[in-house]
């Protein structure tokens, strides 16, 4: 019987896996080498592959770009050229315990790996001696940079709660997100329930120090927390109080600032989400409006209406220190080992951590100021954090990992699968023999069903047009809701028997799964859609995509709504990736890209991690 | 008579040169063995670079090597060591204690030395001195204050870093009012070993230097933190320079480094091929020369074995 520490380690291995072969619709997933394109290494030069935190990567580029053609970038006579792919830290662990396996889909091995926190090093570091093989993140790696952990509120409602003259801490907060009354217990029945975001600990930074601030909040400790600490039963019973109240999951806050973004374009920011966990870096992106920290081609960066404050948590915060790991691992020589450490000392001169602090971080030269845009104009304060809390030792948090799989929100998923014709096309066009799309589909689907637990209910539906005899005939269910702990191999079964049939009503199902869930919302749970497709709406009965749209969106505003969220996956090279990502905004979730059958059962895996 | 003495003279000069030739080609082959301890990991970078091929540097914590040679039964795989002294001694008494030959030469005279200070945030040192014995900050009032939010105290683990045992054996003069005969009897003292504990057990384990650490995240992680004025450059150098102060304790001690070497030829070859270049790297990075006015004659400190004491007390505290 696989335990629940293994559980939680296939899962973060295979999400892992899917994080290098998917992205988010707000583009800062992590694609193949973080969906970056690979440079080419001039001739003569040494590669220097770096693979970092998501967050940082527009600013490693760039210093990559200028060091590339510096003096500095040939340590003794040699050329060294720097090479930055993006990585969400839990997904670059991982694959690091992995040794770094498929280089075509993860992107190239490392030689410097730059999650957001050292935590992470300490995390892989653990995970690679318990499998009996040595440590590979040093111990002593220097910080590149540094961003406080805090809570990110829309002002007017940070203001509610004291901000900025009343300190707030973890505790403060983890009680709101309980309180039945919501915002009618501070003066705002209108805003709704207290709405807390949080993103999934196996992926990011901010999500696993918010899950250890959880922890220290519970135990009313700043430090030393230990694995008696979390199994004591009132620490249970906060965990899963906190995680209650949280809307859904998401891999990185990115997903959240987007949304939290477009919604406060819409005038509905206030009722989206009331506080999220992010680095001190994102309240800045946001607030200048650009979210994700990331300017995309032809984005044009707007401050929003509502800006969100900075709350430094009264108990103390934990650090993301984006250290230079320079692996010891088997793949680096010491020529890449020459090149790394002359890039690590140019990024600390003085003029590029100038640069650091332009792009929202704390210096990692202690010679150089906090400057703009680190300020109160952005909501910020730079005397801020009084406190940090201690990082806890690696086998507690790994235990944290574990204890989050079982703490976090049930969730309550329909599966919509699509099997028209074009599902029983070669999934490689080039082998005409070789599985179909569906066949990878279906085996993706069924790998998936693993990572659900036990009280999660799930659903299962199939669409095609008219694939079933009676009304509605565009979808059949084959499976009804129930907690997948009694009926995963009854779920697996149907999935496995799934056949080709005709077209694709895509919007009828969308809409129809939507209403379904909402029509039986279920307010204890995460709500929510995967709706996997290949193609694009081919029913001559339903076009309407705007109606959708607009159905979709009303559905989920209001303070009294009943939030279901849609999170599709275009699958296959025909599908509609742009449609699925408005279809997945509208319900603030995200849309996957599997257009590469051969990364499906890795994008499946992603997309449950939001759950 | 001239030729026969000319001859002798050619003949004993050949000898000389062919001698000397042998001495050379037969060095030109070594590679001298390094351990340098961590931190004096500038030094070090710059030591191994100096020597390319002849001088092979390992940059690792003193309490690491100390804990691999004090029961090493075999080639201890170094020639020589840099480090603040008295670790090479505190390694050569757990040798002897087990019945195992001293490894280093007999005592080795100091290269440079640094004062031990405490770095500290002006506000915060202006409000604990009004509760500090004559409104004076030190290692007594700061063991005292331990636990309060505005006093959070730092040095290197006294466990691994060649420093942070000087500073908490600074600390430990102190509390026994300046004595440094001292006897393992007198830490066994009530009173001291609830101060030390106090002092002892909020001490962060990070591997980054805490002055590095309180100059970059500030007072939330440090508020005072013990190390040599020459690491305390980096504090007049930070940008909240004018926010902070150093501290020189009223029990003025000092860290003094030592290149202590293996006896025999490999180890004096070591020492005449680095300690002139170490010197001088090490007077670069703010240390000074012994002897230099405003040092002390000694080093203020207690004898290698207190010392290798206060080292297993703190283990006993912290847990490391």
């Amino acid at each position: 019987m696989r335990t629940r520490f293994q559980r939680t380690v296939v899962v973060v291995v295979a999400v892992a896996l899917a994080a290098g072969a998917c992205s988010t619709s707000d583009g800062s997933g992590g694609g193949p080498g973080g969906g970056d394109g690979l440079q080419s290494i001039p001739k003569g030069c040494t590669a220097i592959d770096m693979q970092v935190s998501p967050e940082k990567v527009e600013l490693l580029t760039d210093l990559a770009r200028t060091f590339n053609s510096s003096d500095e970038a040939k340590p003794g006579g040699r050329c060294a050229f720097v090479r930055v792919q993006r990585k969400s830290s839990g997904v670059g662990m991982s694959l690091l315990v992995d040794g770094w396996p498929d280089e075509a889909t993860n992107g190239p091995r490392p030689v410097i790996w730059s999650p957001a926190s050292s935590a992470w090093g300490a995390i892989l570091n653990y995970r690679l001696s318990t499998a009996g093989q040595p440590a590979m993140a040093p111990t002593d790696a220097k910080p590149f940079m540094l961003t406080p952990l805090v809570i990110a509120m829309p002002r007017p409602m940070a203001e509610a709660i004291g901000w900025p003259s009343t300190p707030i801490g973890f505790a403060d907060i983890l009680a709101l997100a309980q309180d039945p009354a919501g915002w009618g217990g501070k003066g705002h029945p209108e805003w709704g329930p207290f709405r807390l975001a949080k993103t999934n600990p196996n992926f990011s930074t901010s999500g696993l120090s918010v899950t250890i601030a959880q922890y220290y909040a519970a135990t009313g400790k700043t430090r030393d927390l230990t694995a008696e600490d979390l199994a004591r039963p009132e620490v249970d019973a906060f965990a899963r109080g906190v995680e209650n109240s949280v809307v859904h999951y998401g891999d990185i806050t990115p997903t959240f600032l987007n949304n939290w973004y477009r919604n406060d374009a819409r005038g509905t920011s206030l009722t989206y989400t009331s506080a999220l966990a992010v680095e001190e870096k994102s309240v800045i992106d946001y607030n200048l409006g650009n979210p994700d920290g990331i300017t995309d081609p032809g984005e044009k960066p707007r401050p929003p209406k509502i800006p969100l404050v900075a709350i430094y948590p009264k108990e103390g915060t934990l650090f993301s220190d984006n250290p230079f790991f320079l692996l010891d691992a088997p793949w680096v020589d010491d020529r890449e080992r020459e090149g790394a450490q002359a890039f690590e000392r140019y990024v600390q001169t003085p003029e590029n951590q100038q640069r650091v602090v332009q792009f929202g971080f704390r210096p990692g030269n202690p010679a150089v100021p906090v400057v703009s845009p680190i300020d109160r104009s952005n909501g910020l304060d730079p005397d801020q954090p009084q406190n940090i809390l201690q990082v806890p030792e690696p086998a507690v948090l790994a235990r944290i990992l574990d204890l989050w799989a079982q703490q976090r929100r049930s969730a309550r998923v329909m599966l919509v699968i699509d099997v028209s014709g074009s599902m029983g096309d070669p999934a490689d066009e080039d082998d005409d023999q070789g599985q179909t799309k569906l066949d990878l589909a279906k085996q993706a689907a069924v790998t998936a069903l693993a990572q659900f637990k036990d009280d999660d209910d799930v659903a299962l539906r199939i669409f095609s047009t008219e694939i079933s005899p009676t009304e509605p005939t565009d979808y059949l269910d084959l499976v009804p809701f129930g907690p997948i702990g009694a009926q995963r191999e009854q779920i697996a079964s149907k999935i496995r028997s799934l056949v080709p049939t005709q077209g694709t009503p895509l919007y009828t199902v969308a809409g129809a799964s939507f209403e379904n869930l909402r029509a039986s919302y279920d307010a204890a749970k995460i709500n929510a859609v995967v709706l996997l497709t290949d193609g694009r709406n081919e029913d001559p009965r339903n076009r309407d995509l705007e109606k959708l749209l607009t159905d979709l969106h009303a559905g989920n505003e209001g303070q009294s709504s009943r939030p279901v969220r849609i999170f599709p996956i275009a699958y296959g090279q025909d599908s509609d990736l742009a449609t699925l990502k408005r279809i997945a905004e509208a319900t603030n979730a995200a849309a996957y890209d599997a257009s590469n059958p051969a990364t499906i059962t890795q994008v499946f895996t992603a997309v449950i991690s939001n759950f | 008579m001239l030729a026969v003495v000319g001859a002798v003279a050619m003949i004993v000069g050949a000898v000389v040169v062919r001698g000397r030739l042998d001495d050379r080609s037969e060095d030109a082959g070594q590679v001298y063995r390094l351990v340098c301890a961590a931190d004096l990991e500038r030094v070090c970078a710059e030591l191994d670079d100096a020597f390319p091929g002849r001088v092979d540097v390992t940059v690792e914590g003193a309490g690491t090597t100390a804990d691999r040679l004090r029961r090493l039964d075999g080639d201890p795989e170094l020639d020589g060591w840099l480090v603040n002294d008295p670790w090479p001694a505190l390694v050569d008494e757990a040798r002897r204690s087990g019945s195992l030959p001293p490894l280093f030469d007999t005592q080795a005279a100091p290269l440079a030395r640094s004062p031990l200070v405490i770095v500290a945030w002006k506000d915060r040192a202006g409000a604990l001195a009004t509760t500090c014995p004559d409104g004076k900050v030190g290692w007594k009032c700061l063991g005292d204050a331990a636990g309060r939010p505005d006093a959070k105290v730092g040095h290197a683990d006294a466990a691994r870093n060649g420093t942070g045992l000087l500073v908490l054996a600074q600390a430990t003069v102190e509390w026994f009012d300046g004595r440094t005969d001292l006897s393992t009897f007198d830490l066994e003292d009530e009173g001291f070993q609830r101060w030390f504990a106090a002092l002892e057990r909020p001490m962060e384990s990070a591997a980054s230097s805490p002055l590095d650490r309180m100059l970059l995240i500030g007072r939330a992680v440090y508020d005072f933190v013990g190390t040599t004025e020459a690491d305390a450059i980096k504090a007049d150098n930070a940008a909240k320079r004018d926010e902070l102060t150093k501290i020189y304790p009223s029990s003025m001690a000092t860290a003094d480094v030592v290149l202590a070497v293996t006896p025999g030829d490999r180890g004096s070859r070591l020492r005449e091929i680095v300690a002139g270049r170490a010197r001088t790297e090490l007077t670069d990075a703010g240390w000074k020369a012994p002897g230099s006015a405003g040092l002390p004659a000694g080093n203020g400190l207690p004898d290698a074995g207190l010392i290798d004491a206060i080292r297993a007390k703190a283990r006993e505290v912290t847990g490391r």
